[in-house]
């Protein structure tokens, strides 16, 4: 019964993690496309500048900064939808089944970095071009980010938690 | 036999550098998340004060400016975000008892499984309730409103309508609860894994 209600669980998470993936691909990663390369004016009218202004150069600086956050976002999905299905499977303590839940918290800690710094540089590069005063601060961060972060963290300590757990059943099992 | 022994001495000083780098991540973890569960807390309880009890509603350009606040409306939307904080504040808790835990070297334990399970439990019920309040301060907030303007001292006071329910969601409250579903299947197996090697022992 409880084994039936775990695997009914995982198959929510496994059917939710490939929902959210698909929309994240056309979110952020065409999204990323679009606002680069399709819809010149977007990022333009978000800071309120001349579109002149926007240079190709700047364009593709843009698209190639926030491409590494995109990617490893993307990476994290697919460590998180194949750990579910490993769960899914009843395979939780096997071996094969420890990295990738350290995997999408590395994942994790690295796309929420990536995505601070790429918003950090973009500001760095937009702001100078309108008309406003100087930023208040050097570096910008939001609460978002920090959670996001120590749940990347939380989810390293448990990929490291499972290791051990694993060994405590194999020498378990061992020993009967 | 001497290459048994340096075999099983290795094995044992692996383990132990491993045991203490959980330990020492979790001890950061622990210090870095009680700072965080301070600051979390006094800037969602000054957000849901400001909202209720202060002029700020008026700001949002959806409350008509010559319609009063009443008290009922007040204390409405106060509650409701009470309820995220407090949803919030638990998954904190059950996080903060997992890492304490972990730090304590409780690795598979029955209150290590149970501190996953719960922390994923209540990350889920408080984005799912951010999400779903969300979308109904709006309701409340415009719970009064006429729809006519009006004349006031202040010059003309446009009327605004009232809005019903509508679904808007935040990409970072879906990524927290799938975290959060994440945490608590893990836990929940935990658990399982627990179990059985209690039965595995009581057999022995």
């Amino acid at each position: 019964m409880r084994q039936k209600r775990i695997e009914l669980i995982s198959l929510i998470l496994i059917i939710g993690l490939s929902i959210w993936t698909i929309y994240y691909l056309y979110e952020v990663v065409w999204g990323l496309f679009e606002v680069r390369f399709i819809k010149l004016d977007h990022t333009a009218n978000v800071y309120g500048i001349d579109p002149a202004l926007i240079t190709t150069k700047i364009r593709n600086s843009l698209f190639f900064m926030w491409m590494p956050t995109a990617i490893i976002g993307l990476i994290g999905f697919a460590f998180a939808i194949f750990g579910a299905l490993r769960v899914y499977q009843g395979r939780m303590f096997e071996p094969s089944t420890q990295w990738p839940v350290i995997a999408i918290g590395l994942a994790t800690c690295l796309a929420t970095l990536c995505g601070n710094i790429a918003y950090n540089l973009e500001l760095d590069l937009i702001w100078p071009l309108t008309d406003r005063p100087p930023l208040a601060r050097s570096w910008y961060w939001g609460m978002e980010t920090v959670t996001i972060f120590f749940f990347g963290l939380g989810f390293v300590l448990l990929g490291f938690l499972q290791i051990e757990s694993a060994k405590i059943l194999q020498e378990n099992k061992e020993f009967v | 036999m001497p290459q048994k022994t340096n075999d099983t001495a290795t094995k044992q000083n692996q383990k132990r550098s491993l045991e203490h780098r959980i330990r020492l991540t979790a001890m950061i973890l622990f210090i870095a998340a009680i700072c965080f569960w301070f600051y979390w807390i006094y800037q969602a309880t000054t957000y849901a004060f400001e909202i209720s009890w202060t002029d700020r509603l008026l700001r949002w350009r959806i409350v008509e400016n010559h319609m009063e606040i009443t008290l009922p409306i007040r204390i409405a939307l106060f509650s409701l975000w009470l309820i995220v904080i407090a949803l919030g504040s638990a998954a904190f808790y059950f996080g903060l008892r997992l890492l304490y835990c972990m730090r304590s070297g409780e690795y598979f334990q029955e209150s290590t499984c149970r501190a996953i399970k719960y922390f994923g439990m209540f990350l889920v019920l408080a984005m799912v309730g951010d999400t779903v309040f969300a979308s109904l301060d709006h309701v409340i907030a415009t719970w009064n409103n006429t729809g006519e303007s009006l004349v006031t001292d202040k010059g003309l006071s446009m009327g605004r309508p009232f809005i019903g329910p509508r679904f808007e969601y935040d990409p970072g409250d879906i990524s927290l609860a799938l975290c959060g579903v994440g945490f608590w299947l893990i836990g929940w197996v935990f658990q399982e894994g627990f179990r059985l090697q209690k039965e595995n022992e009581s057999f022995v």
